[in-house]
């Protein structure tokens, strides 16, 4: 059975302006948007304009938000998808070829050591997997959110997400040993 | 067993790395986090609020075309922008072009005529009663030079309707603006001396005037009439 979401009532309460609970939500979503946004796009200043566009929207939007159709994660991370299909719909194609090298904005400092070339090794390896894999591992393994809240925002349930989240690992699990 | 371990280490390093790697910068964080409360503040004074809240969706969708390699501006304030510039360039091309047909004092024929006749009612708009009577002389004369210039043209060739109707409409144009002067000669702001010098002045361009470009006799003589009694009493 799910459980309740609390941002169902930090929502409400930022329906009339409440700065808490924007401070909460805010909190909450902004790390792990980015990190989605960062995994898809791989540009740092796109993921950043795109993080703020979600919050922007949210502000926009706010006054829409029934918790009758729906939880505010689910609600939220709705928004975080459309802004990324909306970017990939509108974008320059060569924009991402304009970088010397995908990835390098993820870190620049530290693009040189292993550990940045295995991240990108593995991202790039993501992108040959199902786009609904390619999804779960932006949001589990990148955005690190919980089951609990993969639930809502999907809509499946828990254990069909476990399921799911383990045969992904399965399969980067040969990538990640080398 | 073992493998179970390394598994779950490996997973747990990789998502360690891929934490490491794709944080947001804390000045990001920050900025965004200011922005959103201070909307989310303001949301609650309402339209002041939807306003700004709609001015930073602008800014954002202006990000999201600049990245999709559009450019988008603000339409309304640059289009007043535009507007404005467009107006005034407008405006100050005209009055230097309606300026420079009556200083110039351009030809019937000429394309800025229209505007000379334009800057003739413009001037008479601005001056005194007793300015009036002088600039409806100055008008009346041109009026007479115009028509005279329209036969001129034509010495060699016969006068075409067209320009017949014209010549016709500067004679009527002659005697208007000689009305006009007339009537405001009866303006009690303007002195007798310059209703007499009007009537005068009147009187001899229609006489200069006759042998080139013939006023209609009725025309003439109604003109002379309504002048006679101003000729004749100057000192009034």
């Amino acid at each position: 059975m799910a459980t309740k979401d609390q941002f169902n009532t930090q929502a409400e309460a930022l329906q009339k302006g409440d700065s808490r609970s924007a401070e909460r939500i805010f909190d909450h979503f902004s790390g792990p948007i980015y990190a989605f946004f960062m995994a898809r796009i791989r540009h740092k200043e796109t993921a950043q304009d795109l993080t703020q566009e979600v919050f922007l929207k949210v502000i926009k939007s706010i006054e829409q938000f029934d918790r009758k159709s729906g939880d505010f994660t689910a609600w939220i991370w709705q928004i975080a998808r459309n802004s990324a299909i909306d970017y990939f719909r509108h974008k320059k194609p060569s924009y991402l070829a304009d970088l010397p090298d995908e990835g390098t904005n993820i870190s620049e400092e530290r693009v040189k050591s292993d550990e940045s070339a295995k991240v990108r090794e593995i991202m790039d390896i993501v992108e040959s997997f199902s786009p609904e894999e390619q999804e779960l591992f932006q949001q589990h393994f990148v955005a690190d959110i919980s089951y609990t809240e993969l639930a809502r925002i999907t809509g499946k349930t828990e254990s069909a997400l476990r399921v799911a989240i383990h045969r992904l690992r399965k399969k980067l699990i040969p990538y990640l040993n080398d | 067993m073992i493998n179970f371990i390394k598994e779950q280490l490996a997973v747990w390093k990789l998502k360690r790395s891929l934490h490491k790697y794709i944080r947001p910068d804390r000045a990001f964080l920050q900025s965004a986090r200011t922005r959103f409360i201070t909307l989310a503040q303001q949301s609650r004074f309402g339209q002041n609020a939807h306003s700004d809240a709609k001015s930073r969706i602008l800014d954002s969708d202006k990000a999201e075309s600049r990245r999709a390699g559009v450019t988008v501006r603000a339409k309304h304030p640059r289009s007043w922008k535009y507007a404005t510039i467009a107006i005034v360039a407008v405006l100050s091309m005209t009055s230097g072009m309606a300026v420079f047909a009556d200083a110039s004092n351009v030809p019937v024929t000429h394309p800025l005529y229209s505007l000379k006749r334009l800057s003739e009612q413009i001037r008479l708009g601005l001056s005194t009663p007793e300015q009036q009577v002088e600039l409806h002389q100055i008008f009346a004369q041109r009026r007479l030079e115009e028509a005279s210039e329209l036969e001129t043209n034509h010495d060699d060739r016969p006068i075409t309707p067209e320009s017949q109707t014209r010549i016709n409409g500067l004679d009527n144009d002659f005697q208007k603006e000689t009305e006009h002067g007339l009537d405001k000669t009866q303006d009690p702001q303007v002195h007798a001396a310059a209703r007499a010098k009007f009537c005068q002045d009147i009187l001899d361009i229609i006489q200069q005037d006759a042998p080139t470009n013939p006023l209609p006799s009725p025309m003439v003589d109604h003109i002379k009439t309504r002048c006679a009694d101003a000729v004749k009493t100057p000192g009034n």
